[in-house]
């Protein structure tokens, strides 16, 4: 469970950066909208892709024990 | 550690105590801080005009003036502390990891006042953090600036921080005492298990492992705001990015130093805590930083000695021998004496804490004067266009404000030294009342 | 297809600075900015001195430097070549001064009703007949309208403080089909203006029929103003009679 959700975090994150990074600035067209973002906001995805980066490391050590984890 | 007994102990590192010393530094830092913020305030009110800066060409001054050369400085500062700490991590070198707090704290504090070095730059900051949110393009290096450094690098560091001292306010909870609410909320709920403690340990080496390359990449992004531009003088080039972080590690290490001597100092009765052999380690790796940014120093000597007839030759002589030749010259000195005095104590084999804090303080000067070098004559000298030349000279509100956010950062670790152990406690020795391994 | 560019013939220009007195009319820019400047060139030892003339509007370029390290997109480049600023886009960064070779770019250090000149006393109320009670200060109504496909407040100055500006090429009176105010003024007709695109127009024609050369060509920023005649400035030459006007 706590490996799940640490690792679903890093990977949603990283697409969140990805999606986030590409839509913050189309590339390669030359007309009047290329000095703005994809969409509105689209850097606020790139960030809230770091944020969830990094929240996989606080749920990580944050999460509260459960019986299944003792096992480990 | 669990026990649900309550233990009379008193909290470590005088947290908690505030002594009159402590007030007396507070209550200066503060007065620092409101007379920033008010002149911070007037120059809102009234306008960048009230700053020394102009417009470069026909109004011949310069459009990023002190604050962006202390934006460089701030965020060059937070370079070491965390790389140090991580460093300290994955190889487990117990010689560092009593510092190793404070190296996270020192990341920590000086991104802050780097970061709001750069809205008070701002001609517009609360628009600014808004577009930023909206519109910030990946083409411009400020992207790398907002997002990675004061988002991404900022965030890792507290959140590093956060994480590391978890451990240790669990055991401050457990102390009865005005500040245990505070540490109950750090620990969340930490009982420090054996599984609880291999997970802490297994996220904290993977976090010092991810935080060193993004703060390298991060912080290269802030030479590359001057090294991309063809439109100015000495700034086109692929060693900005290198340069940079070469000469942060030095100025953060520089800093690190003088604020270990300063803890120490502040511990007393504690200062076994920090054993001499930091300094030696600290010593050491300013030692080699400062190589480094002086061999990158006389390189670009040379490189501005043999430049050619044009406008790179008109910044080269404003450096060498014009209106910049006290500073070029002071600060190359400063990093040479710094450098000369690491030197002497490594080959005596004996390091000094005295000694190290002079070093530290030549080397930090000489970073901050090396920053300003970068950023003002290439926009007073040798324009492309055959402009007149320009000049700059702070005002007192630049002045003012900059000291303010100095004071800031002082404000900042002073505080958390009185609520917080500065030293990790699992790094004391076993015969004391901790007896958490490392 | 609009491609806008701009010819200046320095076998005409006789150094008057009209154009940048023009400039400051139309877009009411405060004291000590000049979106249009003419430099005025010295080479040489007294008695063998020669002077020089160099108009520099904002070069336009297609590769703007400007434009690229923008960080909010408030510098754009449009398909007609008019490089221009959102005055509500704007940070304040002040990036793309640094970025610009030309150093046409001006950040507005204060409030720009307070930068306005003050050769007159606007207060004074015995100006009213003369002025209908417009001033102070005169402000052209076209500069706060938006302008183009894009509609975006761009043209004119003195928008706000801590906002950059720049010349526009007189977007509000190109998209009127008008001549920018510099090129309307010129008494010796040195500076051409229109559409490139169109090979009638008479800056084609007169492209067509001269020798041009580009300021700055070795930073490949490809501005959209092209120089006749003269020569691009050399490091030999010391700049004279510079605007006393500071910000």
């Amino acid at each position: 469970m706590r490996r799940i959700l640490t690792v679903l975090l890093i990977v949603v994150g990283l697409g969140l950066m990805v999606v986030g990074y590409v839509s913050s600035a189309p590339w390669g067209t030359s007309s009047i909208t290329d000095a703005d973002p994809a969409f509105t906001g689209a850097p606020s995805v790139f960030l809230i892709g770091i944020v969830t980066v990094l929240a996989a490391a606080l749920v990580y050590e944050l999460l509260p024990a459960r019986d299944d984890d003792r096992v480990e | 550690m669990v026990s649900d007994t309550k233990v009379k102990r008193s909290l470590p590192q005088g947290v908690g105590q505030f002594t009159p010393k402590w007030m007396l530094f507070t209550v200066v830092a503060v007065i620092v801080l409101i007379a920033g913020i008010a002149a911070y305030l007037y120059e809102a009110s009234q306008g960048m005009i009230v700053t020394g800066m102009a417009n470069t060409g026909t109004q011949g001054g310069v459009t990023w003036g002190l604050y962006v050369v202390m934006v460089e400085y701030f965020i060059g500062v937070s370079l070491a502390g965390i790389v140090l700490a991580s460093f300290a991590k994955v190889f487990r070198v117990k010689a560092l990891r009593p510092i190793s707090r404070l190296a996270v704290l020192l990341t920590v504090c000086s991104l802050l006042v780097g970061v709001l070095a750069i809205l008070i730059d701002l001609g517009k900051p609360i628009r600014g953090i808004i577009n930023m949110l909206l519109y910030v393009r990946p083409q411009s290096p400020f992207f790398g600036t907002f997002m990675l450094v004061a988002v991404g690098v900022l965030l890792t560091s507290l959140l590093y921080l956060y994480l590391d001292g978890r451990r240790d306010a669990a055991y401050l909870a457990d102390i009865d005492s005005g500040l245990r609410w505070y540490h109950r909320l750090w620990a969340m709920g930490y009982k420090d298990t054996a599984t609880e403690r291999l997970r802490h340990r297994r996220t904290m080496f993977w976090l010092s492992i991810f935080v060193v390359p993004l703060v390298i990449i991060a912080l290269s992004t802030e030479g590359l705001v001057f090294g991309i531009q063809v439109g100015r003088p000495g700034w086109f080039g692929s060693l900005q990015g290198p340069d940079f972080l070469v000469l942060a590690a030095a100025s953060g290490l520089a800093n690190l130093i003088v604020l270990t001597a300063i803890v120490r100092k502040v511990l007393r009765d504690d200062y076994i805590l920090i054993e001499h052999t930091v300094f030696n380690w600290m010593g050491g790796l300013l030692l080699a930083a400062t190589a480094a940014a002086l061999y990158f120093q006389i390189v670009e000597l040379f490189t501005l000695l043999y430049a050619t007839p044009g406008n790179e030759r008109q910044l080269a002589d404003a450096l060498l021998r014009g209106p910049y030749a006290w500073i070029f010259w002071l600060q190359l000195a400063l990093l040479t004496f710094g450098l000369v005095l690491l030197i002497l104590q490594g080959v005596r084999r004996r390091w000094s804490v005295g000694v190290s804090v002079v070093a530290s303080v030549a080397i930090s000067t000489s970073a901050v004067a090396e920053r300003y070098l970068t950023v003002i004559p290439s926009q007073t000298h040798g324009m492309m266009l055959p402009y007149a030349p320009g000049s700059y000279f702070p005002t007192w509100v630049e002045f003012t404000v900059v000291a303010g956010l100095f004071a800031l950062g002082a404000l900042l670790i002073g505080l958390f030294i009185k609520v917080f152990p500065i030293v990790p406690l699992n790094g004391m020795k076993a015969d004391q009342e901790v007896l958490v391994d490392a | 297809m609009t491609k806008y560019a701009m010819a200046v013939d320095l076998d005409r220009c006789q150094g008057c600075r009209g154009c940048m007195t023009a400039c400051k009319v139309e877009n009411n820019t405060v004291e000590g900015n000049f979106w249009m400047y003419v430099f005025r060139f010295e080479q040489g030892t007294y008695p063998d001195t020669e002077m020089s003339f160099l108009p520099r509007p904002c070069q336009h370029c297609d590769n703007a430097p400007c434009v690229k390290v923008c960080p909010v997109g408030a510098r754009f480049h449009r398909d007609d070549g008019i490089v221009l600023t959102d005055a509500d886009r704007c940070i304040g960064c002040r990036y793309c001064e640094l970025a610009c070779p030309y150093g046409v770019n001006y950040f507005n250090w204060q409030k720009p009703e307070n930068a306005q000149y003050t050769i007159v006393d606007w207060q004074d109320d015995s100006l009213d007949p003369v002025t209908g009670g417009l001033v102070p200060p005169y402000k052209n109504p076209d500069l706060d309208q938006l302008w183009g496909e894009e509609q975006r407040r761009t043209a004119g100055g003195g928008h706000d403080k801590g906002v950059m500006e720049k010349c526009t090429f007189c977007v509000h009176r190109v998209e009127k089909g008008l001549d920018p105010a510099c090129v309307e003024t010129c008494p010796t007709d040195a500076l051409v203006f229109g559409n490139v695109d169109d090979p009638d127009s008479p800056v084609s024609q007169y492209l067509r029929e001269h020798q041009t050369w580009q300021l700055l060509d070795e930073a490949g920023t490809r501005p959209s103003v092209f120089y006749i005649g003269g020569s691009p400035p050399s490091r030999e030459v010391t700049e004279i009679e510079r605007p006393k006007a500071t910000v």
